[in-house]
């Protein structure tokens, strides 16, 4: 398999992706579509994710029952923590025996990014309800963060409908696909076969390349971010590649935008007495 | 590790992921930020985004490979150009998928 650092998983791979939001209409020079009803765009985007999601879900289930975990804590696993690395590093720790601090603390650890991205996206979340907000981030793996970031980026108003659509559509797929690879116990599988291991990182090219990265300041700190993550993941820190250069690479970006003195967001404003500089 | 452990060390798992995933969503929704704060968080899809795509494309074993080995970084290259020119989502993920089935049908 390849690897996606992501939340959603694999071992030995981190993963990857970014576009155009699929269900926002059109993309620029393409003819506007018929305006979808909100649960079908959210499913529309959650299509491409869950294709990558449930070939490594399907894995994880295997590799459980290989280990020899009960069929009732894969799927609680992927239900409740709900975090793709996390969930292989604690598979390959409950094989081996560990403590069960030692489990929770390397969780902790590899799941420590979402800080970054619930931070990122909260402001979008202003004027839900508190427990909209908690279910919202209850689901807020990487891929979900990257759809949901394009999808903002291009409208700042979106039917809660759409995003929860997203998110159980994504997260469903991630336990059935857990659950099917209990099931299916020790049939070997080769995911690879069809290519979608690929599904995600090129989910997370389309993001990038067609909506997320808005002009060469983004450019710089999406090249930025992706050489230190690749540093340090050779390095032997997969885990905290995600979090560490993706907060590098945002006060890379922070600080160009400061010298540049503009407003964010690419607009050339010369900023004499902009407020906050 | 006895079932009840079992349970409680996934309930662990659960709550110091729900943890970070939730206290930055309930504290920063409605708060007026700094300016820099703000500009600062502009810049984090992109980052993250990069961030998780780098390592799949070219350490997708957790050591570098640039060889013929790995398809997929190179599959990258057209792959963006096509991101970035059409920018059609389904049709880059299709590309991407579909090319990299067929040369593994290609080259065995």
């Amino acid at each position: 398999m390849r690897s996606v650092a992501t939340d959603s998983p694999a071992p030995a791979r981190p993963a990857a992706a970014g576009a155009r939001a699929p269900g926002a209409g059109a993309g620029p020079g393409r003819a506007p579509r018929q305006p979808r009803a909100p649960w079908a765009a959210g499913f529309g985007q959650a299509v491409p994710v869950m294709l990558g999601y449930v070939p490594v879900a399907f894995a994880f289930g295997v590799l459980g029952h290989t280990a020899g975990l009960p069929w009732w804590a894969m799927v609680a696993m992927s239900a409740f923590v709900y975090g793709g690395s996390s969930q292989f590093a604690a598979l390959q720790l409950l094989a081996v025996g560990a403590a069960p601090y030692a489990i929770v603390l390397t969780t902790f650890v590899v799941n420590l990014r979402h800080l970054l991205l619930s931070a990122a996206i909260a402001p979008r979340l202003a004027g839900w309800r508190r427990r909209e907000q908690a279910l919202f981030a209850y689901e807020l793996t990487d891929e979900a963060f990257a759809v949901h970031s394009a999808q903002y980026a291009e409208r700042a108003e979106r039917p809660k409908a759409e995003v929860f659509t997203f998110n159980t559509a994504v997260h469903a797929s991630w336990v059935a696909g857990t659950l099917a690879g209990v099931l299916a116990g020790d049939l070997v599988t080769d995911v690879e076969a069809w290519g979608l291991d690929y599904a995600l990182p090129a989910m997370f090219m389309a993001l990038l390349a067609a909506g997320v990265i808005a002009d060469r300041r983004g450019l710089a700190v999406a090249v930025v971010a992706g050489g230190g993550a690749v540093g340090l993941t050779l390095l032997g820190l997969q885990y905290w590649a995600v979090l560490v250069a993706a907060a590098v690479a945002a006060t890379f970006g922070l600080a160009v935008a400061e010298r540049e003195g503009r407003a964010d967001d690419g607009e050339a404003v010369r900023t004499e007495g902009v407020p906050g500089r | 590790m006895s079932h009840l452990v079992l349970a409680l060390t996934i309930a662990g798992m659960a709550a110091v992921t729900f943890g970070p995933r939730l206290v930055p969503t309930l504290f920063l929704a409605a708060a007026a930020l700094p300016r820099p704060v703000v500009v600062w968080l502009r810049q984090v899809p992109p980052a993250v985004i990069a961030a998780l795509l780098a390592p799949s494309l070219f350490a997708p074993a957790g050591t570098l490979d640039l060889g013929p080995g790995n398809p997929g970084l190179w599959l990258a290259v057209p792959t963006l150009l096509l991101a970035w020119r059409t920018r059609n989502f389904y049709l880059t993920i299709a590309f991407g998928i579909g090319s990299l089935a067929l040369l593994r049908l290609v080259t065995g």
